[in-house]
């Protein structure tokens, strides 16, 4: 169960989130949806630990996030947040350990999701000189190490040609199968949306403004809340 | 405590293969602080030889070369953890955060200690200074020094990389919290190359101990703020 | 809420001034001349509150410093920063009447005494502290930054002053210096050294409670001008 109660966000001195709650079950998918700077990124930080509420609380199986919890989450950020001089298998290697995946596990895992992400083969090519492409699945690869319970995508196929793009997205229709997992991703494109998650979720202006399931939505209901005025101002 | 360990060893080793792949920081350090030795010697006149004066500006010079050389180093692989989002990533995880600049520590203490070997070779040669008769002490005095100052820049580097201003502001940051380890390391150092006993440097030695533990301490404690986006 | 502010405490800036003026008077007329120094002597009365209330305030910005790190309490922040703001002044202050003092009594503007050289070292951490804040724009992380350099800063004073005194001791040191203990002052400079010290911590405190008003108020317009662009 992942929730957030009554979140808000400062971020500089706007507010990115305002007074969000929203509850996530286990085996649940949802995709978060809304215009550039509506909170969409900020609210999957959140969810990850990365950034502190300003206000109200996220919570993970009733508990505050704390250090143990992040072992239960998986990032996909926007960066993909592994270094650019070592291979990807050194990079793994790292933040496998860093997640604390017992080292005799490592090597299997890797080549695991190495497979099913389709980069065997540029596994001991430094990152630095990799496609966007293959830097998203080797950082999908990096958050989906340590088998997260919580996986957090923002904008996973954002600027991938359709080969890159459709090997990601099997994989992230794989975990969506998950029956104990939550899978929250955010995106632009409406029909992968629909397509994939069983929730949709508009963000405007930091502040919920549209939530219902995937059978009972439209693409013109969900696109109107896009415009929502996000309200007075506090 | 062994998942402690793990953490703080997989920071060191991927610190340390970064590094191995490029070497750009280390030669960047080394080249950097012998110049400083370089341009002191042009600005101090030769002065070599192991009366008490020459000493004493062997010390100075040798230390600072190493803090400015240090501010580089620093400056270049907390660069690389801002760019690569290493900070991020580092807090998204479940890793004990004074594991991870622990971690950080020693790769930084290594990298010092190989400038540092270089530095002494040259001061050895460059002003026939006697590096060899107390060895031990001398390594000691410098592993001490070497200890509190990584502590530090390690520190005030993450915090530094992440302002406006990128790298300029670390020593401005960094040195006047200095002051203690650079006041005993060139005390030590300036008592041991004449080879003088033991007891003359024992006390500066024992500044620096305490120095680094309430440093190494402290910085752990705090160093999960410094993560924070 | 601000305007109760100020008028809970309005009196207090007339307060300090009052007894900054009797200070004043007692410096130089009712505190008797020292005999060994002559009228320089009287510096020291400025001299040595402004280094206490110094250390006061570098006192109270790590206690802010930890207690924002402890709440996550913006607030804290505020008060840190408006002490060490505060606080600078009077090292300034410090710094300047310290060879001021020294120049007609020991014949040098400064000698690397190690109370004077620990002030001086003060300075440069709340200098840096101060341009650590400036160089940062997102405000949570700066508190956060702002208040580890506050632990840190005042966990190093003492290293530093120990380390100074020993470095020090290996110096011939000059010879008008000596050991300046409170207790062989007549009464009448005890009346100017209290009444100074009281006069600078009612200053002070006007100083950083002015600061920190400025600082909300300044949260609340970048506040106001970000929702303005916002929508």
């Amino acid at each position: 169960m992942l929730e957030a109660l009554g979140v808000s966000r400062r971020y500089g001195w706007r507010w990115a989130l305002r007074d969000l709650s929203l509850s996530v079950s286990p085996g649940e998918t949802i995709a978060l949806l809304g215009k550039n700077g509506s909170g969409k990124t900020t609210l999957l930080k959140t969810f990850a630990g990365l950034l502190r509420p300003t206000e109200g609380a996220v919570r993970v199986n009733g508990e505050p996030i704390s250090r143990e919890a992040k072992g239960r989450i998986g990032l996909l950020s926007h960066d993909p947040m592994l270094y650019a001089g070592l291979t990807i298998r050194e990079n793994l290697g790292y933040f496998a350990r860093l997640f604390s995946v017992e080292s005799g596990e490592i090597p299997a895992r890797v080549d695991l999701l190495a497979e099913t992400l389709g980069i065997v083969e540029r596994l001991d090519e430094p990152v630095r000189v990799l496609s966007q492409g293959l830097r998203q699945r080797a950082a999908l690869a990096r958050a989906l190490l340590h088998e997260p319970e919580v996986v957090l995508l923002d904008e996973p196929f954002a600027g991938l040609d359709p080969e890159a793009s459709g090997r990601l997205e099997n994989v992230v229709r794989a975990l969506c199968e998950g029956r104990e997992r939550i899978v929250a991703f955010t995106t632009h494109d409406l029909s992968k949306a629909f397509d994939m998650a069983g929730r949709i979720v508009v963000l405007a202006g930091g502040r919920l403004a549209y939530e219902e399931n995937a059978e009972n939505s439209s693409e013109e209901a969900v696109l109107a809340a896009f415009d929502e005025s996000s309200g007075g101002s506090a | 405590m062994r998942r402690f360990f793990s953490v703080l060893s997989a920071v060191v080793e991927k610190d340390l293969r970064l590094e191995w792949r490029t070497k750009e920081s280390l030669l960047i350090m080394v080249v950097f602080a012998l110049l400083v030795l370089t341009l002191f010697s042009f600005a101090f006149g030769p002065g070599g030889g192991s009366g008490e004066s020459a000493r004493a500006v062997q010390a100075g010079i040798l230390w600072i070369s190493f803090l400015f050389a240090c501010v580089i180093g620093l400056s270049r692989t907390m660069g690389v953890e801002r760019e690569d989002a290493g900070f991020s990533a580092m807090y998204a995880s479940p890793a004990d955060p004074s594991a991870l600049y622990l971690g950080k520590v020693v790769s930084v203490v290594v990298l010092m200690g190989i400038m540092e070997l270089v530095g002494f070779a040259v001061l050895a040669v460059l002003y026939q200074a006697d590096v060899w008769k107390s060895a031990g002490t001398l390594a000691l005095i410098a592993i001490c020094a070497t200890i509190g100052i990584a502590a530090a820049g390690t520190l005030f580097s993450a915090m530094s990389a992440r302002t406006r201003t990128r790298e300029v502001l670390l020593p401005v940051l960094m040195f006047p919290v200095l002051v203690p380890v650079l006041i005993a390391a060139v005390k030590a150092t300036q008592a041991h190359l004449g080879g003088d006993g033991w007891a003359d440097s024992r006390d500066w030695i024992r500044l620096m101990l305490v120095y680094d533990v309430i440093f190494l301490v402290a910085a752990s404690v705090v160093f999960e703020y410094i993560l924070e986006e | 809420m601000d305007r109760n502010e100020r008028g809970a405490f309005g009196w207090l800036p007339v307060l300090a001034l009052c007894v900054l003026a009797f200070a004043i008077f007692a410096d130089f007329f009712i505190a008797g001349t020292d005999r060994l120094q002559g009228p320089p002597q009287r510096i020291f009365y400025i001299h040595v509150p402004s280094a206490w209330v110094a250390f006061f305030a570098f006192f109270l910005w790590f206690i802010f410093s930890i207690k924002y790190l402890d709440t996550i309490n913006p607030e804290h922040d505020i008060r840190a920063h408006a002490c060490a703001e505060a606080g600078v002044v009077f090292c300034t202050l410090v710094l300047i009447t310290g060879p001021i003092w020294a120049r007609p009594v020991w014949g040098v503007w400064w000698t690397w005494d190690a109370r004077l050289t620990t002030t001086l070292i003060l300075w440069m951490i709340y200098v840096g502290y101060l341009m650590l804040r400036a160089y940062m724009t997102e405000p949570g992380q700066r508190a956060r930054f702002a208040a580890v350099m506050g632990i840190i800063g005042f966990l190093n004073v003492p290293i530093v002053h120990m380390s100074v005194e020993w470095w020090r001791t290996l110096h011939p040191k000059p010879v008008v210096m000596r050991s300046g203990g409170l207790g062989d002052l007549p009464d009448s400079m005890h009346v100017a050294l209290w009444s100074t010290l009281l006069a600078f911590m009612l200053l002070f405190w006007c100083f950083a409670r002015k600061r920190a008003q400025i600082e909300r108020l300044n949260a609340r317009v970048e506040e106001a001008r970000a929702a303005r662009e916002g929508t």
